[in-house]
């Protein structure tokens, strides 16, 4: 594994973090600059980053800011479904119906985002309203047609690309920006902006979550706070959001409230086999900040602050960023 | 106490037999049959919900049947024995459905006519569909759920007896009813001539991004059903052709059909082949026999076994009650 900061040439393209937002534009600038060294430098590596412990379902409510909101869901989506179509073995995307119950309003299951993307998208019906228990509880419901994620597969299948293509990645931590020698850094550390960028905004929102082998599940189901996404070998149950808790070692009692939560709204998950249970800290940022910054003789992109919508996002938000980073060399004329 | 024997332990025979234990408490249930699960006609079936080739079976009937019988595995999906059951709830895609409506538009869930973006991405054979429906519904692995059946029998106080029935009127001096759901194989115990196999071969594969469904109900269409552990993809229906073995140019027609259907195939493991003789007939034969007074029919369910059981075994259980009441039984008058 190459740990050496040393290599790093002050041309180099330099994304800083390796989660899904970091790989996926690290490929997009590959792509946009053929003749320019692009490195990854990132103290985890899949399948250690947050980005792995997320059941990978693509479900548009995040905040996203209003210049970009017509844009984001449909090129993230259009992203996917080409990746569906070359092939959900290797890339990690496979189509997922999913059913989202509220109890308290339809405002919890709708969205205008996934709407307009979705071929299927409809309002569930009353005999829909009573699969959830109990009887009577969840009277507001969605159902549609969706993308989900195997994001350790699919981190792979973009990991393999850009190693394919001559990139480099470098396991290291570093406390600062300063640490590294070229000119030009992509900021997707995430939650570790809050420090490398001095974003006091980003914060974590803690998800705990089980792994979970039931195979009989083929749809997704959501009810208030519990959700349940299958994946192609492991079924994710959900959740925990914990605002502003660092704590990254599984806690008992949140599995235990997961668990029973989950078997008493939906019993046909009671004899899962849990594999697992893991802890994601989610970088919490009213939106994902996709901007240039001039700091201390280096042009940093930022692309982090992504939330809960990581591996959904990526695709667009990667792509906005190596058009600032495009733009930024065009009006410079900086040779590449 | 009264004494009844259900002949044939397929999905239709073993549904019967739980069905009088249940309506008939004072009464002796024995279910004889040369083959039992997993060696039964419905065992190597995917299991999908769905009215199929019921002939000219009077269409009302036919949605009653379906009702009872979707309710009933509705209510085993609630439980934690689901997955260990085989029961899934599923997204189902039927192209080119005719009538539409169809007259079981109110038995599953929410059954939407597809756009024709949904209806263009599915490929076919030969030509194109030209429409389809798409709904939440069920499907019931017999070969998981069978077994639970079989050992709510024996619990319940059933008696099984392996033996090859030659005559129904062998059974007649020792048992007070007889129930033949001999289902393809009634032929040879009846005079009748209409029940035939509808040959049908399967191919299985692995496929774990399959969750869904999706059927051409043309007569030369395929299908693709996910199961627990493999992905259905089927199939033929060859009118009076009894040959099990799996043939070539049938897995040929599976396999260029099927990625039609679903592109993504192109991945998939093959894990095997099978055949299955459904039980064909123009119609269901669920009656009295016209000379045998101690004889009630239940059988030639053709490729809905699954989805009409529970309701043709409750009509079916009102006609053992009237064959015991004429013999004046004292089971039935005590229940009254």
């Amino acid at each position: 594994m190459n740990t050496n900061l040393g290599s790093i040439k002050e041309d180099d393209l330099v994304v800083v973090g390796c989660g899904v937002v970091g790989i996926t534009t690290a490929l997009f600038l590959q792509e946009r600059f053929p003749n320019s060294q692009v490195k990854i430098v990132s103290g985890k590596l899949s399948p250690e980053t947050i980005s792995d412990v997320a059941a990978g379902i693509f479900r548009w409510t995040m905040r996203t800011p209003p210049e970009y909101e017509s844009k984001w869901p449909q090129e993230a989506w259009a992203w996917f479904q080409n990746l569906y179509k070359e092939s959900p073995l290797k890339t990690g995307v496979s189509k997922l119906p999913a059913l989202f119950f509220s109890s308290y309003s339809s405002e919890q299951c709708e969205s205008k985002v996934m709407k307009s993307v979705c071929q299927v998208y409809r309002k569930c019906t009353p005999a829909e309203l009573n699969l959830p228990q109990p009887a009577g509880k969840f009277k507001h419901g969605i159902y549609l047609h969706t993308l989900q994620i195997d994001t350790g597969t699919y981190i792979k299948y973009l990991t393999d690309k850009f190693m394919f293509r001559g990139g480099t990645i470098i396991q290291a931590e570093i406390e600062s920006f300063d640490e590294i020698g070229s000119k030009y850094i992509i900021n997707c550390t995430g939650l570790g902006s809050r420090k490398l960028a001095g974003d006091r905004e980003v914060l974590p929102i803690r998800g705990q979550v089980l792994k979970v082998e039931a195979p009989w599940i083929k749809t997704a189901m959501y009810a208030d706070d519990v959700y349940i996404i299958p994946g192609q070998k492991y079924i994710t149950i959900g959740g925990t959001r914990q605002y502003n808790d660092w704590h990254t070692d599984p806690e008992p009692h949140d599995t235990a409230r997961i668990w029973d939560r989950a078997c008493a709204t939906f019993p046909c998950i009671s004899k899962a086999k849990i594999v697992d249970v893991k802890v994601g800290l989610r970088p919490h940022r009213r939106h994902p900040r996709v901007e240039k910054e001039e700091s201390n003789g280096k042009f940093i992109f930022h692309n982090y602050g992504h939330c809960s919508w990581g591996i959904m996002s990526s695709p667009a938000t990667s792509k906005q960023v190596v058009d600032l980073v495009a733009e930024h060399f065009n009006s410079n004329k900086s040779k590449l | 106490m009264a004494k009844v024997a259900v002949v044939g332990a397929g999905i239709i025979g073993l549904s019967t037999a739980l069905e009088i234990q249940k309506q008939i408490p004072n009464c002796q249930v024995t279910l004889i049959s040369e083959k039992f699960t997993p060696d039964t006609t419905a065992d190597g079936a995917a299991g999908i919900f769905g009215l199929y080739l019921l002939g000219s079976t009077q269409p009302d009937r036919q949605v009653v049947w379906a009702k009872k019988t979707h309710d009933l595995i509705e209510s085993w999906w609630k439980t934690p024995m689901c997955g260990e059951m085989g029961i899934a709830l599923v997204s189902c895609s039927r192209m080119n459905h005719s009538p539409v409506p169809p007259i079981w538009k109110d038995v599953v869930f929410g059954v939407r006519e597809m756009s024709q973006e949904e209806v263009a991405e599915k490929g076919r054979l030969t030509g194109e569909h030209t429409s389809g429906l798409e709904m939440l519904t069920f499907t019931a692995e017999p070969v998981r759920f069978m077994p639970f059946l079989m050992k709510q029998f024996k619990d319940q106080g059933g008696e099984i007896k392996r033996a090859k029935v030659e005559n129904f009127k062998d059974l007649f001096n020792e048992y007070d009813c007889v129930v033949n759901c001999t289902g393809v194989y009634a032929g040879s115990l009846t005079l009748d001539k209409k029940i035939k196999p509808l040959r049908g071969q399967v191919m299985r594969v692995k496929a774990p991004w399959i969750k869904t469904v999706t059927l051409d109900d043309l007569d030369d269409g395929n299908y693709v059903i996910a199961n627990q552990e493999s992905v259905v993809v089927g199939g033929t229906h060859q009118d009076g052709d009894w040959d099990r073995t799996p043939r070539e140019e049938d897995k040929q027609f599976i396999r260029s059909g099927g990625k039609c259907l679903d592109p993504s195939l192109k991945d998939s493991v093959e894990v095997g082949h099978w055949v299955g003789l459904r039980p064909g007939r123009p119609e269901v034969r669920l009656e009295r026999d016209g000379m045998d007074k101690k004889l009630v029919h239940n059988y030639g369910h053709g490729g809905s076994g699954i989805t009409v059981f529970q309701g043709c075994a409750e009509e079916c259980v009102d006609l053992v009650k009237e064959v015991l009441q004429e013999q004046n039984i004292t089971a039935v008058q005590a229940k009254l």
